[in-house]
């Protein structure tokens, strides 16, 4: 018979769980010298040490009476309890209902970086402390800069927060605030209360006052209150409720103005995000937006996200999987505000969508769509109508390590029922296109070593050859429909265009070749470079309205890489260069440097021909032993752009889009924080904000909060003191 | 037990010699000693008498052991050590390197200590651990210092079910 | 040059149990790309010599280009994917590992329908390169 016995097994991590309950626990002591008399009392003298799950108590002699589990100590005592370290002169607790006191103790939360002293603590069971004349700060003990002093003070561990009475706050050695009750924060748990009030001056508000208040409703439901006082515009209210349950979730903001001084009308913004799971067998989500007038953004806006909105979506999709059928209904309007008032988007109204997809049918895969749009026009003098689409394809994919081969073909079945806006466009059109399609590539690898680092390379040559008819579309309106951006993933699809009222005409071969360097440990890729480049070999002569045929033989040359260096480095490459005028007419470069101790350093170019032309820095430099510089600068070069809804060649004036500079004080226990920032809003036109904020750490942050505007545009920002995510039950052991 | 006082002592060994100049008996090879509730066990004892009828023993074992029943309550003092003298007259009992002493409830220790030298009252039931510093360190004691373990007050937390036994499958050669 | 044919792209484990949630996309994208090798995947993890443990899936979208007159022109949509493979035993054979990929994609007030449709065609195709890298990682894994 085998071995019958226990197995051991090495646990390879600390145990988690375990001591939850002290009660029925045996006690350790360890000491120089012991004495005592069995069951009734224990001496222990000399470096004494008694443990019990979860408690420590050290002194120069310590008395253990298990009778009534009580231990007295006396002589240097030291005491660390979950996440608590006491020390004092003497102590009498009771371990098991953890009762007892500490005389002219000083305490330690390493947890929450905090520290203090008191005439007395009185321990209220097993997560609260009483102290009296007590003192608490996250400051070093030596020369705090702050100190929270109260005649009494309770501190609760499992709560997470602090209660004082007749409490008083001196900064820098002065008194600066004394109050009958005082309650503070130890972690950054959610609870409810004020937030910190904001101060901000914008140009187009004015100064600004926000006080949020923030109501935790339950731990899956909240409330944020943020009534904003605005000098030049007057008070709006704000609020965002959010809601999180098993299977649904959504979240809700709000803002109304009763009466804008300077539009002497009453304005409004609401946005409704709700998403369900299972509900009835559908899912779904609900995304509905909207404002009172066009210009809200404009004037409300402290920030560039959302000074940008122009298309407003209210769109209501269900979804349900039904074996190998996955449906969708959706409705779908917008409001189009602004420049987008030009040319609003087709709203559907309704869309009822199919796709059905069988795997591995005697090695063909099938997958079928089949979709019925009512597209409802927004502009008088379009078309709008019923378009029915049907899309079956049927793939034979080939798929091996080294190499695969992917022949696809589907039939694109169209048919139109307009009432065009024109008595010019039919009433009803119908077309359907088949296309071709065959994807080939091999995987070549062999071992190499980069920069003394042994990794595998890869080479991995691919073709895709795509054949598509030509069909006159020109009477076809164009709904949903537009050109895909040239780029790696539009080389490897049939269509150039994307959207179902266009099928262009294909006979064309895209090659294309992927290196990689992958650790072979892990198999993550350090390295990648792509090349890319296609072949007509006849004229592209399906077109929409406003973009020209395609009658070049070659494409243009794609190149793209991303490299991590090492020690934080990393670069991101993508460039589209024109064989045809020899010019570059789209280039992304991104350099990062993210060295993880806080400092931050990206630099990025971003140019798109005629429209974008981006020198892109952002930092977070200690430039002193306590002084941190931050910021951003976007900076264009361009000196004429395209008007996207003329399509005219205007000019265009160089300078900042989106400045941010910063600058951080920080001390062990808190932080000075300056923040300006400048947006463009529209030509010429601009906001420009500032913040101040003190924080004195692990208490109170006093100020309007640049969190935000930091973390978006300065890539890779956390808050300095940000503490561990989860800490173990072992943080502090002693 | 305070019983244990006039209690007769009777010695069992290997063998037994008494040495005329110092009036001392020595019995060596698995010596067990019994008086009254008392048990010691050791590989040598030396028993001395001195005039007034009390009785004094050194005994030396690896380790040697020592049992007595506490007055008027089910328990049990254990101890054990390289050394153990004890004294009739004074009624104390010294353990010595690597000693231990243990409280046993119906065979469940109760409490344990671990030191370099104790000394046990039984008289007054009290009993002074000393650490024997870095000579005395071993390897799950580096320092040498006292160690002391007590269990819980109350009635034994519901045994853990043993590990049920099951029946071999028939006499192993191997296992021998 | 030393260049050869790919061989087996083996993972250390005969059947794999894919813990994504139900009708993620790139779950079928990776039920697809594993028909290529030799491991099976199981509907139940108790059946399965490893687990992969989908620790978060989840997509963002970030204006990183304006034009001069502060208009967005260029998006980044990122698709963030966290795992990690956990065999029998509840034995950690890859850490919990976290996948970033993202694409650009211009932006124009205009075709707004067709941008949506753009999007879903450059998730797909992040979703592809995240199952190659995916498989990648899980044949790299070693007991």
């Amino acid at each position: 018979a085998g071995e019958q016995g226990m197995a051991l097994r090495l646990e390879t991590q600390l145990n988690e769980a375990g001591a939850a309950q002290s009660e029925g626990r045996p006690v350790y002591g360890r000491a120089d010298s012991l004495s005592g008399r069995p069951g009734r009392d224990f001496t222990l003298e000399g470096d004494a040490e008694l443990r019990r799950a979860g408690t420590v108590v050290r002194g120069n002699r310590i008395t253990w009476y298990p009778e009534d589990e009580e231990v007295l100590a006396v002589g240097a005592v030291r005491v660390v309890r979950q996440g608590s370290v006491i020390t004092g002169p003497e102590l009498r607790l009771k371990l098991d209902s953890t009762e007892g006191f500490f005389t002219s103790p000083s305490y330690e939360l390493p947890l929450y970086n905090g520290r203090g002293q008191a005439e007395r603590i009185d321990f209220l069971g097993p997560d609260r402390i009483g102290l009296r004349n007590a003192t608490y700060t996250t400051c070093r003990p030596e020369d705090p800069d702050w100190v929270l002093s109260a005649e009494e003070m309770v501190i609760d561990t499992e709560e997470e927060s602090g209660k004082g009475r007749w409490a008083g706050l001196s900064v820098g050695g002065r008194k600066v605030l004394s109050a009958p009750w005082f309650a503070f924060p130890l972690g950054d748990r959610r609870r409810s209360g004020f937030l910190t009030p904001g101060f901000a001056m914008t140009s187009r508000t004015g100064p600004e006052f926000v006080v949020p208040y923030y109501w935790n409703i339950a731990p899956n439901r909240d409330l944020t209150l943020h009534p904003r006082v605005m000098v030049r515009r007057g008070l709006q209210l704000g609020g965002q409720y959010r809601y999180l349950e098993h299977n649904y979730q959504g979240d809700l903001k709000v803002e109304y103005t009763p009466d804008d001084s300077l539009t002497g009308n009453s304005r409004y913004l609401y946005s409704y995000q709700h998403s369900f799971a299972d509900l009835a067998g559908w899912g779904g989500w609900v995304d509905l937006r909207g404002v009172s007038d066009d210009n809200y953004f404009v004037d409300y806006s402290r920030s560039i996200l959302s000074s940008s909105e122009r298309v407003l979506p209210r769109d209501v999709v269900a979804t349900r999987r039904m074996g190998d059928w996955t449906l969708l209904a959706r409705a779908t309007r917008y409001q189009s505000i602004l420049d987008a008032r030009r040319a609003p988007p087709y709203e559907r109204v309704p869309q009822f969508n199919a796709t059905w997809a069988k795997r591995d049918v005697a090695g063909f895969d099938v997958d079928a769509m089949f979709d019925a749009t009512w597209f409802q026009r927004p502009l008088q003098g379009s078309p709008e109508g019923l378009r029915m689409v049907a899309f079956p394809q049927v793939s034979y994919p080939i798929v091996r390590p080294g190499w695969f081969v992917v022949p696809k073909l589907g039939l694109h079945m169209s048919s139109y029922r307009l009432d065009g806006g024109s008595p010019l466009t039919e009433t009803s059109l119908h077309r359907s296109v088949p296309v071709f399609s065959l994807d080939a590539g091999l995987v070549f690898e062999r071992p190499t070593s980069f920069f003394g680092r042994d990794l595998t390379q890869t080479l991995e040559p691919r073709v895709f050859y795509a054949r598509a008819p030509y069909r006159d579309q020109s009477a076809f309106p164009v709904f949903d429909t537009g050109v895909a951006d040239f780029g790696f993933p539009q080389l490897f699809s049939e269509n150039s265009f994307v959207g179902h009222d266009r099928i262009a005409d294909a006979n064309q071969l895209t090659t294309a070749v992927v290196s990689r360097l992958i650790e072979p440990a892990t198999g993550a890729e350090s390295l990648r470079f792509a090349f890319g480049q296609r072949m007509y070999f006849s004229d592209q002569r399906v077109s929409i309205p406003g973009v020209a045929a395609r009658n070049d033989k070659r494409s243009d040359l794609l190149f793209a890489a991303t490299a991590g260096l090492g020690r934080g480095m990393s670069v991101d490459a993508g460039l589209q260069y024109s064989v045809r005028d020899s010019e570059v007419p789209r280039l992304n470069l991104l350099w990062r440097y993210l060295p993880g101790d806080g400092r931050i350093l990206n630099a990025g170019v971003r140019y798109l021909r005629d429209e974008l032309g981006q020198i892109d820095t952002s930092w977070r430099w200690p430039v002193a032993p306590r002084w941190t510089v931050m910021g951003r600068v976007n900076y264009s070069w361009l000196k004429q752009r395209v008007d996207p809804a003329s399509g005219l060649l205007v000019d265009a004036k160089p300078g900042i889009i989106e400045g941010v500079l910063g600058f951080e004080y920080l001390v062990d226990c808190w932080t000075l924080r300056f923040v300006t920032q400048r947006f463009v809003t529209a030509e010429g036109r601009n906001t420009s904000a500032f913040f101040l904020q003190f924080e004195l750490a692990g208490l109170a942050r006093l100020g309007s909060d640049p969190f935000d505007i930091l973390r978006r545009n300065i890539p890779g920002y956390r808050l300095p003191n940000d503490r561990p995510a989860l800490p173990s039950r072992f943080f502090g052991y002693e | 037990e305070r019983a244990d006082r006039d209690k007769p002592v009777n010695i069992e060994a290997d063998s037994m010699q008494y040495d005329d100049a110092k009036q001392v008996n020595v019995f060596t090879g698995s010596v067990t000693l019994t008086k009254g509730t008392i048990l010691i066990r050791a590989d040598r004892l030396v028993l001395r008498q001195d005039a007034a009828g009390n009785q004094y023993g050194t005994a030396h074992g690896n380790p040697a052991s020592f049992r007595q029943k506490r007055d008027g309550v089910e328990q049990f003092i254990v101890g054990t050590g390289q050394q153990i003298t004890y004294d009739g007259k004074a009624e104390t009992v010294r353990f010595e390197q690597r000693a231990t002493l243990k409280r046993l409830e119906r065979e469940r220790v109760t409490d344990e200590v671990h030191g370099n030298l104790i000394v046990y009252d039984s008289r007054s039931e009290f009993f002074d651990v000393r650490s024997g510093g870095a000579s005395a360190a071993t390897p799950e004691n580096p320092g040498g210092r006292v160690r002391v373990v007590i269990q819980p007050k109350q009635a034994a937390p519901a045994e853990p079910a043993p590990t049920p036994l099951t029946p071999a499958q028939g006499i192993d050669p191997a296992r021998r | 040059c030393g260049f050869q044919l790919r061989g087996s792209a083996e993972m250390p484990f005969r059947t794999l149990y894919a813990g994504f949630p139900p009708g993620s996309e790139t779950g079928l994208e990776f039920a697809r790309m594993m028909r290529g090798n030799d491991t099976r995947l199981v509907a139940r993890p108790q059946d399965a010599q490893a687990r992969l443990e989908v620790l978060s899936e989840g997509r963002e979208k970030e204006i990183v280009g304006f034009s001069s007159t502060g208009r967005p022109r260029e998006h980044q949509l990122r698709l963030l994917f966290s795992f990690r493979l956990v065999d029998a035993g509840e034995e950690e054979l890859i850490p919990p590992t976290r996948l970033v990929l993202h694409r650009d994609i211009t932006t124009t007030d205009t075709q707004y329908v067709a941008k949506e449709q753009e999007e879903a065609l450059l998730y797909r195709d992040m979703q592809r390169d995240l199952v190659q890298q995916l498989l990648r990682r899980l044949s790299a894994a070693r007991r």
